[in-house]
């Protein structure tokens, strides 16, 4: 209903505020890795700048240090030299390795590797040389030459990696930008659905708590009712009962005593109440048996049916011989004996006293064994697979379909009071003891044409 | 030896006037005592004793009555080894079978169930009457 409406609405929001956050969570951690790529591509291209830069430094000091030992021949700048030579060579290595993954910078590497070792190789030559060496001049031109093409080379590969800079600074930046932005939104998103689906979980919880109290307002009110009805029921069972009992033994003794010396309206009119009282008492009498169903403190024992009905068949016909089909064995419940011998005299009784004229009364009984799930009755929440199903059908006079409910009403009658006898009592102790037992009885009839009652007892 | 006397424990006053009107009815010719309550009962008993009169023949005793009621008076009747004697009839409004076995548990003579015509109570008294006062042998006191 408008209950489960409402909470439907909160799971709803509560499953797209996870999904939300579940998109946005694996968005974010895409894009702080992108973030993260970024930063470490930045800080790749600053390191192969920096070891451009060095070996450039040690290059020049290489160059100066050649110089030195040149003009003065001092072992001091032969040293120098050599460990600024292994300086190049280990820079050259790492800048191989951070130029792998990059072509361009890959072939300028090699261009630049191939005239710097080149460049080395005149050093060396040139240190073996005395000034007025005849190579010594074509050294020098080829020394200026090659080094020009080590910085060009070196130039080129600074140019392209400060591009790539530029890119990647930019990109970094951008990305940095954007995860800020795009945190704000997803925590602010998030916040939203929260509060939203809060908001409907305590308005619907707020409202079914008002309602709970109102339950429980109703239950307490109820109950109240029920006691008071209960003390009434009883007290106009039995309280009424005693009275009663004057009123006619009063009314008796009036009788006894006067018979000879009233006149004979006076005498009519003392019958009258007689009758009168005689029936009051009945209906009392009926009252107590049934309030006496109502909370019956008996424990339940296992009850052969078939039995009880043959003995309440007995009962019920005393010696008259009424022809009675049984088609099964009827089955043995948890009950009470006391009780359902009497819905089975009642129901005999109501077959016994509606009989047709026309035809010799037959009872028909017949049990079956159902199965629940295709079972049009209503069985509350019991964890039963199967009930009994007992049908008790007659060929009296039957009643008209519109009434099977009115005839279990207590003191509800469908014919005058003279033409059948009984005060309306037995039925509606059919269905309590069936109500007393979590059964059902069911009143199925044809106008002349013979009344059925099916029993339904849970099979436990 | 004193007169044969009867008493009857019932506190309602329709009751006692009904089985008064059915003895005289019979012309049932011992006394009548009407006791109010159990202990109105118990204490005419006593004193029954220390006069030295005779029992009564029986005690008609109600169960619903006042102070103390018919079946505490009849189980101190029945446990009073002076008194447990004494015919007891209970005269009582249900015919529960709990309330019948419990009176007959405690020693109740009879157990009858006030009739509802007053030709029956008159029937059922003159059973009773001629029952303890003819039939039945009672224990003289000495």
């Amino acid at each position: 209903m408008e209950f489960n409406y409402h909470f439907r609405l909160v799971y709803i929001a509560a499953a797209i505020s996870i999904t939300i956050l579940i998109i946005f969570g694996v968005i974010y951690i895409q894009k702080s890795r992108n973030q993260v790529q970024y930063i470490d591509e930045v800080e790749h291209t600053y390191k192969v700048l920096s070891v451009i830069g060095e070996c450039e430094k040690y290059l020049v000091e290489a160059e100066t240090n050649q110089r030195g030992y040149l003009l003065t021949h001092k072992d001091q700048f032969k040293t120098d030299l050599e460990s600024a030579v292994s300086n190049i060579d280990s820079s050259l290595n790492e800048l191989g390795f951070l130029t792998a993954d990059n072509p361009g910078q890959k072939i300028y590497f090699t261009e630049l590797k191939k005239y710097i070792q080149a460049r080395l190789m005149v050093m060396k030559d040139n240190l073996s040389l005395k000034a007025d060496d005849p190579d010594y001049y074509g050294n020098l031109l080829k020394e200026i030459f090659l080094m020009d093409h080590c910085k060009m080379y070196m130039a080129k590969m600074q140019g392209l990696e400060e591009g790539l800079l530029k890119i990647r600074q930019r990109e970094k930046n951008k990305y940095q930008q954007v995860n800020l932005t795009f945190f704000k939104a997803t925590f602010i998103t998030a916040c939203i659905i929260c509060v939203i689906s809060v908001g409907i979980f305590f308005r619907e919880l707020g409202m079914r708590l008002a309602i709970q109290q109102k339950l429980r307002g109703k239950i307490s009110e109820l109950s109240r009712s029920k006691e008071e009805l209960e003390q009434i029921t009883f007290a106009a069972s039995h309280d009424l009962q005693e009275p009663m009992r004057k009123v006619r033994i009063l009314s008796t003794m009036i009788v006894k005593k006067l018979s000879t010396k009233l006149p004979v309206e006076e005498m009519q009119v003392i019958n009258r109440i007689n009758d009168v009282t005689e029936q009051m008492h009945g209906l009392l009498n009926d009252l107590v048996l049934y309030t006496n169903l109502v909370n019956p403190n008996e424990n339940y024992v296992h009850v052969n049916l078939h039995d009880l009905m043959r003995s309440a068949y007995h009962k019920a016909f005393k010696r008259e011989d009424i022809a009675i089909r049984i088609a099964g064995k009827l089955p043995v419940i948890k009950g009470s004996p006391l009780q359902l011998e009497t819905l089975f005299i009642h129901l005999f009784d109501n077959a016994s006293k509606f009989r047709s004229s026309h035809r010799d009364l037959v009872i028909d009984i017949n049990y079956e064994l159902k199965s629940v799930k295709d079972s049009k009755w209503y069985w509350d929440d019991q964890l039963i697979d199967h009930y009994h199903e007992i049908t008790i059908s007659d060929n009296g006079i039957g009643f008209d379909l519109q009434y099977n409910e009115k005839i279990f009403g207590l003191f509800q009658r469908l014919h005058s009071q003279t033409a059948f006898a009984g005060k309306g009592i037995g039925l509606s102790v059919v269905r309590r003891v069936m109500t007393n037992h979590k059964g059902y009885v069911v009143a199925l009839g044809n106008k002349n044409n013979g009344a059925s009652f099916i029993l339904v007892f849970p099979a436990v | 030896m004193g007169k044969h006397y009867i008493v009857i424990a019932e506190d309602d006053n329709d009751d006692c006037y009904l089985v008064k009107t059915a003895l005289e009815d019979i012309r049932f010719e011992a006394d009548i005592i009407y006791t109010k309550n159990g202990i109105e009962l118990l204490a005419h008993l006593e004193s029954a004793i220390q006069n030295k009169t005779n029992y009564p023949i029986f005690i008609l005793l109600d169960l619903n009555m006042p102070k103390m009621d018919g079946r505490e008076v009849l189980k101190r009747i029945k446990s009073d080894i002076l008194f447990k004697a004494i015919p007891v009839i209970v005269f009582s409004i249900t015919r529960n079978q709990s309330e019948v076995k419990h009176c007959y548990d405690l020693g109740a003579n009879t157990f009858i169930v006030k009739p509802a015509y007053y030709h029956q109570l008159v029937d059922t008294m003159k059973a009773i009457c001629n029952y303890w006062l003819n039939i039945a042998v009672a224990v003289k006191q000495g």
